[in-house]
């Protein structure tokens, strides 16, 4: 009787520990089902902070995700809900959001896709400037932001559109490559 | 009048009797354009747009290959169109109408034109020229190297030193305004000056490099030297 009620025991245990292992194998897999990825993922986190520091230990840039996925094999990263802020000194801020994220390489490039939009803030000199689109590829070490997409640049009052567009924080111009179509309002109302 | 005077020849051709206001309306429109490509200075608030430039502002319209935009902080904005090369930039605009049924347009071209959206002066610089139409039919014509037309004084101010500075020509035409072929013919800058006027109009102070008879409801032309 003893011998059948450690053998029942056992196997309770082992379904116990198959049943913890497999629901933890798919709690992983959760929400990343589609994501298309190479290799394993290795560990996720959520509501992360990540800051990336220049050669002099400066913070350049800060990047916060709902939910962060990483993939061990590739070191790819991808991210939900993010938001990366470029933190230049002396420069206004420039923060970029979307629905989701793609990071390579330890964030070298970020693809960001869905409701793109980067913003500027005012300055004493300048109004806000927010640029729209649906996705954006960064380097946030360089401050650079491009894509082949539909674009909508808001400057002010001024509004722009186009095909196409390259941002290079650093020398503060933006290109818009194609087809650029703009609405400046006048000073005057009717 | 030959020599340094002609060639620094400034002239005001106060046309405030056949002239009207630009087209009020322009003012409180919003200025479209489109260009295929553009780079906004984030730093200096300039924007520069390039390749078949086309800007609208109610009945105004500017062409050229490449625009530089800027505005200031209180939000008046101004405009420099500059052509490709062996082209000239464009300027049109409608003007409110001083006698009921004429409709005015004019027409000027430039290797660069400057709109000045708080003044609302225009300024057509090199090969420049600006037609007046009534109805489609050209009333008036004045050419220059430069020409700085204040759309509010509708008043014109001509110099006609070229841009190295040495020589230059004014030349003004005036169709009659009943006459028989109204429409002046564009007169290519050739060593004299030709004015055409209407009779009764004003002679403005012209920079002639000699005493051209001037009868009415002729087109005179002064030959070549």
């Amino acid at each position: 009787m003893g011998e059948r009620l450690a053998s029942w025991f056992a196997i309770v245990l082992m379904l116990g520990v198959l049943a913890t292992s497999y629901w933890y194998a798919q709690s992983l897999r959760g929400g990343n089902n589609d994501s298309g990825r190479v290799g394993t993922v290795d560990f996720f986190a959520e509501q992360i902070a990540l800051t990336g520091f220049d050669a002099l230990g400066k913070p350049r840039y800060r990047l916060f995700a709902d939910r962060m996925t990483h993939y061990g094999n590739s070191d790819d990263v991808d991210l939900t809900q993010p938001k990366l802020l470029s933190m230049r000194p002396e420069q206004p801020q420039v923060q970029a959001v979307s629905q989701s994220a793609h990071a390579q390489n330890n964030a070298e490039t970020i693809e960001m896709v869905g409701d793109v939009v980067v913003t500027r803030a005012p300055d004493a000199q300048r109004p806000a400037m927010k640029l729209e689109t649906q996705e954006m590829t960064v380097v946030p070490d360089d401050d650079h932001f491009w894509t082949k997409d539909p674009v909508r640049l808001t400057s002010g009052a001024t509004v722009m559109t186009g095909i196409g567009m390259d941002y290079d924080n650093v020398s503060r111009h933006i290109e818009l490559l194609a087809d650029v179509k703009g609405l400046f309002p006048p000073k005057e109302k009717p | 009048m030959r020599g340094g005077a002609l060639a620094c020849a400034a002239m005001l051709a106060a046309l405030a009797a056949q002239s009207a206001l630009a087209e009020r309306d322009d003012k409180l429109k919003p200025a479209n354009v489109t260009a295929d490509h553009s780079t906004l200075d984030d730093l200096h608030q300039v924007e520069i747009l390039t390749g078949h430039v086309v800007l609208i502002k109610g009945t105004m319209r500017l062409t050229g290959e490449r625009m530089e935009h800027h505005q200031d902080e209180k939000g008046y904005q101004f405009y420099v169109v500059t052509a490709a090369p062996d082209q000239l930039a464009t300027f049109h605009e409608r003007r409110d109408p001083v006698r009921e049924g004429i409709e005015q347009t004019l027409d000027g071209v430039g290797e660069r034109i400057e709109y000045d959206d708080k003044s609302e002066v225009v300024t057509l610089i090199r090969q420049a020229d600006v037609k007046r139409f009534e109805n489609g039919e050209q009333r008036d014509e004045i050419s220059g190297s430069k020409i700085v037309y204040d759309s509010r004084k509708a008043s014109y101010e001509v110099d006609g030193k070229s841009a190295d500075g040495s020589g230059g020509r004014v030349i003004m035409h005036i169709a009659p305004r009943n006459g028989p072929g109204a429409t002046a013919p564009a007169t290519p800058a050739t060593a004299r000056a030709t004015v055409q006027l209407p009779p009764g109009t004003r002679t403005p102070a012209s920079p002639l490099d000699g005493p051209t008879p001037l009868r009415p409801d002729r087109n005179l032309s002064g030959g070549s030297q």
